[in-house]
């Protein structure tokens, strides 16, 4: 365990230490607040714009943390950094899960941000109250980051370097649209994700909120694919060679 | 023994996932049932942000063009759909969107607009409905009057008559049900007085009845002799009489107004003035009904002004 949190600590403290970080995290902001400018040009609708906005830039913030996951772990182990560190007593399981919660901390940490720039700005524009929904589904984005590095993880020990990426993308995209083989009973859901299941941005935007019950649910099944998927990598990764 | 321990985990885990996947689709649907209705186009999830910029350009679309014509519905009503596809939920397609082809293209407002009637997120939306049987009696040829009832009641009974309470649900609401009834055989003021009736009544029969409880209404004349009481009831037999009468010497129904309008102007000789008194357990509705009933009263009044004149000359 201690090895899995030392992996992790320091992948999120690399990550976490770039001031860069912080920069495209002050950009991510600008764009929310953007979303004032097109109340005209909305008829309106710019409060709804700007939560969907700030959903929508927040999941593809999450999603770029997710793929830099696929860069790091090709790129540790082609440069030898991992052999490294699996010359130490450290198994490769624990390897492959510390960097995978290093990036989930890493997603839920820059995504929080992005979520409390987003009510900071919602609350200052439009003095309300931010709503449970717009909430909960900010929660659910970070949530949706445990399905999400367990996928990347998978893709980037059996895939080659530069494929694993796209495949990542590919997969995460067409996870949200796997709800139409729900006929198919532990296929679905089991082998084949439904990152679906974490989208509630429609709901957010006119304030719908759902219940907290299925927030712990779902983050529940992320968790349970999560170790499906590392475990799935982990077992190909202990066949596999290393420089 | 490592492999084993990790194949048990890995299906383990998918037994699991796989459970929880199914249930948590289900529960799914049923907190969000719009979603059944959005496009299975994979979108990776951002439906909602893509009608939103959709949103946007069709408005921009819509200040590029004159007008909306023949030569342009169908792109207008295709560019409606596919906004419809990405998020059925947002009220704006309905209220002003699809109201930009109800003169080009009525019938595909409509169905829009039906489509709208039936979203349950929609369902306290007093709008959509009222705007559905709007363009079904202003902009359809011919106008389909008796279509539009089932819409406006709609519209009616989810304005919920508290502050919201649009007059114009309710006078469209009456003035249908009086288009119907009257079939063109009647003057619009008898029909809507009919109608009007009727729902104060509470006549179960009428499937279309807004109002609620039993109600009576009596207008009171206040005269200087005493209260010369006469309920609606009386009023709206004597005048179905005297129409009938009226009807049987091929005479015009509007007469039959005339002839009730002596009664009132009689009435009025005597009277200090009149009030609309109500035993009752009145409902909005009914409080909407009253005022409309005055105005029908007023305008046939006007009618009025030179009918002695009129009818001493004719004498």
């Amino acid at each position: 365990m201690n090895e899995i949190i030392a992996i992790a600590g320091s992948t999120w403290k690399n990550v976490l230490r770039l001031k860069v970080v912080y920069f495209l995290v002050f950009c991510v902001w600008v764009l929310i607040a953007s979303a004032l400018n097109y109340d005209v040009l909305s008829l309106g609708l710019h409060k709804e714009l700007l939560v969907d906005a700030s959903l929508f830039l927040n999941t593809i913030t999450g999603v770029l943390v997710i793929i830099s996951l696929t860069f790091e772990i090709p790129k540790e182990l082609k440069e030898g950094v991992a052999s490294t560190m699996l010359s130490k007593p450290l198994g490769r399981t624990n390897y492959l899960i510390g960097k995978m919660i290093g990036y989930i901390v890493i997603g839920a940490i820059v995504c929080a941000l992005v979520a409390i720039g987003s009510f900071l700005i919602f609350n200052v524009s439009f003095s309300e109250p931010i709503g449970v929904a717009m909430l909960q589904n900010h929660i659910l984005i970070i949530l949706s980051l445990i399905p999400m590095a367990a996928i990347a993880v998978l893709f980037s020990i059996a895939l080659p370097e530069i494929i694993a990426p796209i495949v990542t993308v590919l997969v995460i995209w067409f996870a949200h649209s796997t709800s139409m083989l729900s006929n198919l009973p532990i296929i679905y859901g089991g082998i084949i994700p439904d990152l679906e299941l974490f989208n509630f941005k429609s709901e957010a935007v006119y304030n719908n909120a759902v219940s907290w019950r299925y927030v712990v649910m779902v983050a529940l099944w992320g968790i349970c694919y999560a170790i499906f998927a590392s475990s799935l990598a982990s077992l190909i990764f202990s066949r596999k060679d290393i420089k | 023994m490592k492999n084993v321990i990790h194949i048990i985990i890995i299906i383990v885990s998918c037994l699991v996932a796989g459970i929880l996947g199914g249930k948590l689709n289900t529960t799914q649907r049923e907190l969000a049932p719009s979603k059944e209705a959005i496009s299975g186009m994979p979108l990776g999830g951002f439906q909602k942000f893509i009608s939103d910029m959709e949103w946007m350009l069709f408005v921009n679309y819509l200040g590029s063009l004159n007008t909306v014509d023949e030569s342009n519905v169908d792109e207008v009503s295709r560019r409606l759909e596919r906004l419809m596809s990405h998020d059925p939920n947002l009220g704006k397609i309905y209220q002003e969107g699809a109201l930009m082809i109800s003169i080009a293209d009525p019938e595909k407002t409509v169905e829009i607009l039906t489509k709208a009637c039936n979203n349950p997120h929609l369902k306290s939306n007093s709008q959509i409905p009222f705007y559905a049987g709007f363009v079904m009696v202003q902009h359809m040829k011919p106008p389909k009057y008796k279509e539009a009832i089932p819409f406006f009641k709609m519209a009616v009974d989810r304005s919920g008559g508290g502050e919201g309470f649009n007059n114009y649900y309710a006078s469209y609401y009456y003035r249908a049900k009086a288009k119907v009834w009257s079939d063109g055989k009647f003057d619009d003021r008898h029909a809507l007085l009919h109608v009007l009736y009727d729902s104060w009544l509470g006549d179960t029969r009428d499937e279309n009845y807004v109002g609620g409880g039993t109600m009576t209404l009596k207008i009171v004349f206040l005269t200087r002799y005493g209260t010369l009481k006469m309920s609606l009831k009386t009023i709206n037999q004597l005048l179905m009489a005297i129409n009938s009468l009226m009807r049987l010497f091929n005479v015009s129904s509007v007469i039959a107004i005339y002839a009730m309008l002596v009664l009132l102007h009689m009435a009025q000789v005597l009277s200090t003035a009149v009030v609309v008194a109500l035993n009752l357990k009145f409902t909005e509705y009914a409080s909407f009904a009253k005022k409309q009933f005055c105005q029908v009263l007023s305008s046939a009044r006007l009618l009025d002004k030179n009918f002695p004149k009129n009818l001493k000359n004719n004498q």
